[in-house]
């Protein structure tokens, strides 16, 4: 491997990584911004996405993008209701706390549950995708990180295009900006919270289905995801989508470089080096101007 | 003094006189005369590879059922106390204080599976005076502390870490092309245990050279920054050492995925079912040594399928009831070769105790750390499943 080609397979892996961020943490941005719900079950929603994406590829024998549907549909569902059961209650109160102990909670829940109801092995969702490779000249990249990519990129870009020019996102966005102001107008902000937090999780179901062929899935895979996610959400500046994913693919990309020029333990750091050191030089984050959509 | 304070402190009294007439003076004497004679088991019964365990206890209760349809040790019947020690420091000091502390006093305790719960129970076993009989552990720091180490209680019939890398150099030397390998470790104490014996092994011999070395958080989501820069140091093999849990099989997975999956792994690669799949899945080849292979084909291996699957009906669990089974049938022979049926009696006879063939064919001999030298299996693993291509001394 030439040192031109071990770069460039260097910055694919950070873009495909960085890619899974941004789905990821995107839904997180969204869901603080509009529901001000630090959403600590993000990552073990995630993780449910992936059992459902396994179960609808394998089970239902629906294939790879069958199980994209299911798992995206599916967490969408399980977002409204969890909004209505649980994440509604934190809405207009001032109790941050309540939120992220009660998400904790149902996080820790669904962990064990799943432990408790499919047990501890990781399961895989079967697809060519993984071991199919296109060339790229100087490097080669499996069509299942394409995938992860280009998934990322046209969720983020559609739900950019929704956010600026549908009712419901302008909408959306009134609420971050002023939940007031917006209320005044006669946006339901508990409709849009609602929304948001389905949105998000929407998100997290495409990248359940995009992340499980490569990564696996089980009880506690979210875990790391979701801290790695609320870093980059906290390095954009809390809300603030674009700056979400550029983040996201900043990190990506670091990782991929201190991961493949140093060690696994400097890879599995460098977020929250970069973190801290960017907190240090621009406490509001790299994109913050206070919370926002869009 | 009142009324009440007067009865408390009689049924204080009453209470303390029973407690010391019931308890044995340093507890050595509650195996003699002619009630059973007791053996502990420690090993994991509760979390993800509480399967195994339980196999284990199997094994132990087969070679138990055995003794005593036999006529038991000297004629007294062979009871067995088993503990769940969770393969951690904290329930597996829990369980080995339990064994240790119930009557009658065990005469030997076999375990504790994991690596951190025997290195975690062998400061109890000392304090207790009970032989430790160390089954699947491999962490090279248990015999390290053994005999001459300081601990004269711990004995390891099973391989250790030490004896599995040798294994494997050797291996690769003797039969194969592989002279240039990558490192890739855990993070866990099994994980590092290994990578020092690893160190060892290569260092002895001037054929093999390093290429890399990772150490891997296991709940790392994405290992391809670590895989391509194996790529690019061009190894013959990777050498693994890791526990199996779901990073690992991710790892897995993204090796197959990867450029270096015509590549083998080499050294403890896992061969549970889960591993196996993606083997099968992504073509991926390897060489692991470990301590048994229901496949071996030894009078010993023979005879132990033949009564599993007698008592059991079938061999499911034989795998793992090797280590119950095997580890039973040396205490029993250290109990019977011992002056007196006493722990220190078991001890003494331990130290002198030159058993076999085992059921691989080795002996079982421990040397001045305690440590026996039993056979150890070098499985191919691929997409057909583990096989075994040889059964090897873990003789220096």
């Amino acid at each position: 491997m030439s040192d031109l080609s071990f770069w460039v397979t260097m910055l694919l892996n950070g873009l495909s990584i960085g890619s899974a961020y941004a789905l990821f943490a995107v839904g997180l941005a969204i869901i603080f911004g509009v529901a001000r719900v630090v959403n600590f079950a993000h990552g073990d929603f995630y993780m449910i996405g992936g059992y459902l994406a396994v179960f609808a590829a394998g089970g239902l024998g629906l294939g790879f993008w069958g199980a994209m549907v299911v798992s995206t549909l599916g967490l969408a569902v399980l977002g409204l209701v969890a909004y209505y059961l649980l994440f509604r209650r934190f809405i207009n109160n001032s109790r941050a706390e309540m939120a992220i102990v009660s998400t904790l909670g149902l996080g820790l829940m669904l962990q064990y549950g799943v432990l408790e109801f499919a047990g501890g092995d990781a399961r895989r969702l079967q697809t060519t995708m993984t071991s199919e490779t296109v060339s790229l000249g100087l490097a080669d990249i499996s069509i299942a990180r394409l995938a992860v990519i280009g998934l990322s990129a046209l969720a983020i870009g559609v739900l950019a295009v929704w956010l600026k020019w549908s009712r419901p996102g302008r909408a959306i966005r009134a609420i971050s900006q002023s939940r007031e102001a917006a209320e005044v107008v006669g946006i339901s902000a508990d409709r849009m919270s609602a929304l948001a937090i389905t949105v998000g999780l929407g998100l997290a179901g495409v990248a359940a289905a995009a992340l499980t062929p490569l990564y696996g899935v089980f009880p506690f895979v979210g875990q790391v995801l979701v801290m790695k996610a609320f870093a980059i959400v906290v390095l954009a500046g809390f809300g603030s989508l674009p700056g979400t994913a550029v983040a996201a693919v900043g990190v990506g990309i670091a990782e991929s470089i201190a991961g493949g020029l140093g060690s696994a333990a400097l890879q599995n750091s460098a977020a929250f080096i970069i973190l801290i050191v960017a907190l240090v030089l621009r406490p509001q984050g790299l994109f913050g101007k206070g919370a926002r959509v869009a | 003094m009142t009324r009440i304070s007067s009865a408390a402190v009689m049924a204080t009294s009453l209470i303390l006189l029973a407690t010391a007439c019931g308890l044995p003076d340093d507890g050595a004497s509650a195996s003699d005369g002619d009630g059973p004679v007791s053996v502990g088991l420690s090993t994991v019964l509760s979390g993800a590879t509480a399967g195994l365990g339980g196999a284990v206890v199997e094994g132990a209760e087969l070679a138990v059922k055995m003794v005593n349809e036999e006529g038991g040790i000297d004629g007294r019947e062979l009871e067995l106390r088993v503990e769940d020690n969770g393969c951690n420091t904290t329930d597996g000091v829990a369980a080995i204080s339990k064994l240790s502390d119930s009557t009658p006093k065990p005469v030997a305790i076999l375990g504790a599976f994991c690596s951190n719960a025997t290195l975690a129970s062998m400061p109890v076993v000392e304090r207790n005076k009970i032989p430790l009989l160390v089954d699947t552990a491999a962490a090279a720091s248990i015999t390290e502390g053994a005999g001459v180490g300081g601990n004269e209680w711990v004995f390891r019939w099973g391989g250790n870490d030490d004896a599995f890398a040798q294994i494997m150099v050797d291996y690769l030397v003797q039969e194969t092309d592989i002279r240039k390998v990558s490192i890739v470790v855990d993070n866990t104490d099994y994980g590092q245990g290994g990578l020092a014996s690893i160190k060892r092994a290569i260092e002895g011999s001037s054929e093999i050279t390093v290429a890399t070395e990772d150490t891997l958080d296991l709940t790392t989501a994405d290992f391809t920054p670590t895989l391509t820069r194996i790529e690019r140091a061009d190894p013959d093999a990777v050498f693994i050492w890791s526990v199996a849990v779901p990073g690992t099989l991710s790892f897995l997975t993204q090796y197959g995925d990867s450029n270096l999956r015509s590549l083998p792994l080499v050294g403890r690669p896992n061969n549970d079912a889960a591993s196996l799949g993606v083997y099968k899945d992504k073509g991926l080849t390897g060489y692991s040594a470990f301590h048994y292979d229901a496949s071996a084909d030894t009078e010993g291996n023979n005879e132990f399928k033949a009564v599993w699957e007698e008592e059991y009906g079938n061999l499911d669990n034989s795998a793992f009831g090797y280590y119950g089974y095997q580890g039973m049938m040396i205490a029993i022979e250290a109990m019977r070769e011992a002056d007196e049926l006493t722990s220190e009696g078991v001890r003494d006879a331990l130290t002198t105790l030159d058993y076999g063939p085992s059921i691989l064919g080795g002996r079982i001999k421990f040397d001045e750390h305690h440590q026996a030298h039993n056979k150890a299996a070098v499985l191919r693993l691929s997409g057909k499943g583990s096989e075994l291509i040889a059964l090897l001394s873990t003789e220096d």
